[in-house]
């Protein structure tokens, strides 16, 4: 499992970067000139490639390959000079090479993760749109017999002809369609549990960072700072990992856009286990919160507080955190931001299915 | 002249929606007019006799044989009951389709109940229409198959307005001859007027 590493911001980046280079100056200055000391420069240089600063490479090669040339000043002597010279006209090259193809493949994969955002939203808007369309023709069945039966029912009624049996079925009749109608919309609530729900036991920790890890070119564009604070004595929880996986993508990705626009932008993910329990989790985020007063809106079906929001997403991760026995509830937190809470249950509930 | 005597028409459901159906039928009993349902097309055109008067009420998306699919194959079959097509969503394309194929009308979920009664109304009247029309067709055509080769000449060279003696100088016969086979001919298709032939003549050329 490929869990992404955590990202850096710019500060950080830029004083790790700085002290690496220091530290690979005091390697250079301390081995004899003949030594290829710059060589390790490359290294700083592929560090400074997980830095969100986009121009910290080309800025790190440059003052990598400046270093190396210093070496060459004040590096105790030794060694033919011309092999000397090679060592470090090398070691600039090989620095410079890194550098350019390093940001490169940054620019790539920015890129790529760019494209893949937009095939999901698109991909999103495609199946709201299918929803949308066959609630509609769903629904027009029994919105079509209940009009049928009234219209009947008041003809018969005009015309003066009217037993009571007869109306009496007709408003049963009309009844019925509109129950019918109300499982219709039921069943949409659910839509996304048309798979039978596969549980089996799962680490929250790796659950957690698997999903997370979807979400890391989103996190590193904004310079999200994510935390997760799980402790290792969880026990598993009885899941089935795609949907709940679903959810927490789901929940981060409010988070983080969420605070888009703040000053502070802090994501804590945390779990814990209260009196041996369901297990909770709780994303955090430090976002200006949403503006309606009533939170609990927010999990009603196509109500969004974001411009291109759908408003499903709530209300889906509630269906699938309900359908696993567990809840999902919002509250605005004390200071900024929100957070989000859902519960599972934990494993020993069912330790036979365990494997 | 129309020898049949006319059958009640019958007002079609075809419908995979059980409830949409009974509803409907319910409204059609409501108003006494008679009605038939079927939940697939293959029910329908299973039990459907083409001498029976009527319209179909069809709804376009159906498992199995889907409503157009039914409205191709009663073309083929050469059975042209008027069809009002009920669609649960407006997909244009599939409409104009169905219309350009000759569907009597098409109808919206969920519609109120005089619109599709008035609908109703006019597609049987179109059907009634169409059927006087076909056969008064064959009868003209049966008519005129009575006629010689020479008869038949003469009387499509008359109903185009031309005189005795322009068809003597077409045909190379005499005016005598030509008035002669004339006689006969409106004698064996029954009519006595020469505007009543061009009126026949025009049928069974249809």
């Amino acid at each position: 499992m490929g869990t992404a590493p955590p990202p850096r911001s710019r500060r950080q980046s830029l004083a790790v970067t700085i002290l690496l280079a220091g530290a690979v100056l005091a390697l250079d200055l301390s081995v004899p000139l003949g030594v290829a000391g710059g060589v390790p420069y490359v290294a700083v240089v592929l560090v400074s490639l997980r830095s969100p600063d986009p121009r910290l490479p080309i800025r790190t090669a440059v003052l990598c390959s400046v270093l190396t040339l210093a070496g060459l000043l004040l590096s105790p002597s030794g060694g033919v000079v011309w092999m000397v010279l090679a060592n470090r006209t090398l070691a600039v090259f090989a620095i410079g090479v890194t550098a350019v193809l390093g940001t490169r493949w940054q620019e790539a994969s920015q890129e790529m993760a760019k494209q893949q955002l937009r095939l999901a939203e698109v991909s999103r808007v495609n199946m709201a749109g299918e929803l949308a369309s066959g609630i509609a023709h769903e629904l027009n069945q029994p919105l079509a017999s209940v009009l049928n039966y009234a219209e009947a029912a008041s003809l018969a009624v005009r015309r003066g002809e009217v037993s009571p049996e007869k109306l009496l079925k007709d408003l049963q009749s009309i009844a019925d369609g509109a129950e019918l109608g109300g499982q219709i919309l039921r069943r949409l609530r659910g839509f996304l549990a048309h798979r039978p729900i596969e549980r089996s036991p799962h680490n929250i920790n790796a659950l957690v960072r698997e999903a997370m890890s979807l979400l890391s070119s989103e996190r590193k564009q904004l310079s999200i700072d994510m935390q997760i604070r799980i402790p290792a004595t969880l026990p598993r929880v009885m899941v089935d990992p795609v949907l709940i996986q679903q959810v927490l993508v789901n929940l981060a990705r409010n988070a983080i856009e969420a605070m888009q626009d703040s000053e502070t932008k802090q994501l804590v993910i945390r779990a814990a286990q209260h009196d041996s329990e369901d297990v909770e989790i709780a994303i955090e985020d430090s976002g200006k919160g949403p503006e309606r007063p009533d939170i609990e809106t927010l999990f009603e079906h196509f109500v969004s507080t974001k411009p291109e929001g759908l408003g499903v997403g709530l209300a889906i991760s509630r269906s699938i955190v309900e359908a696993h026995g567990g809840h999902l509830t919002a509250e605005r937190n004390p200071y900024r931001g929100m957070t989000f809470r859902f519960t599972l249950p934990p494993v020993d509930a069912a330790p036979s299915a365990e494997g | 002249m129309v020898a049949e005597e006319e059958r009640e028409p019958i007002a079609f459901i075809v419908d995979d929606d059980e409830g949409v159906r009974q509803s409907i039928r319910r409204l059609f009993d409501e108003v006494s007019m008679p009605a038939l349902e079927f939940g697939s097309a293959n029910d329908f055109l299973e039990a459907y006799d083409p001498d029976q008067p009527g319209c179909l009420l069809l709804d376009i998306r159906m498992p199995g044989m889907s409503g157009t699919e039914l409205q191709r194959t009663l073309l083929e079959r050469e059975i042209f009951l008027p069809i009002i097509f009920i669609t649960g969503h407006a997909d244009v394309a599939l409409a104009v389709e169905c219309m350009k194929l000759g569907a009597f009308d098409l109808i919206e979920k969920p519609f109120r109940a005089q619109r599709l009664l008035d609908t109703v109304h006019q597609a049987m009247a179109k059907d009634r229409e169409d059927r006087a029309l076909r056969t008064w067709v064959a009868e003209a055509k049966r008519r005129f198959s009575l006629l010689t080769n020479r008869e038949r000449e003469v009387v499509d060279l008359a109903v185009t307005g031309l005189t005795n003696r322009e068809i003597s100088e077409e045909l190379g016969i005499t005016s005598q001859a030509i008035d002669a086979h004339r006689s006969k001919a409106m004698w064996k298709v029954g009519v006595m007027r020469v505007t009543d032939l061009v009126r026949l003549s025009d049928l069974a050329n249809r």
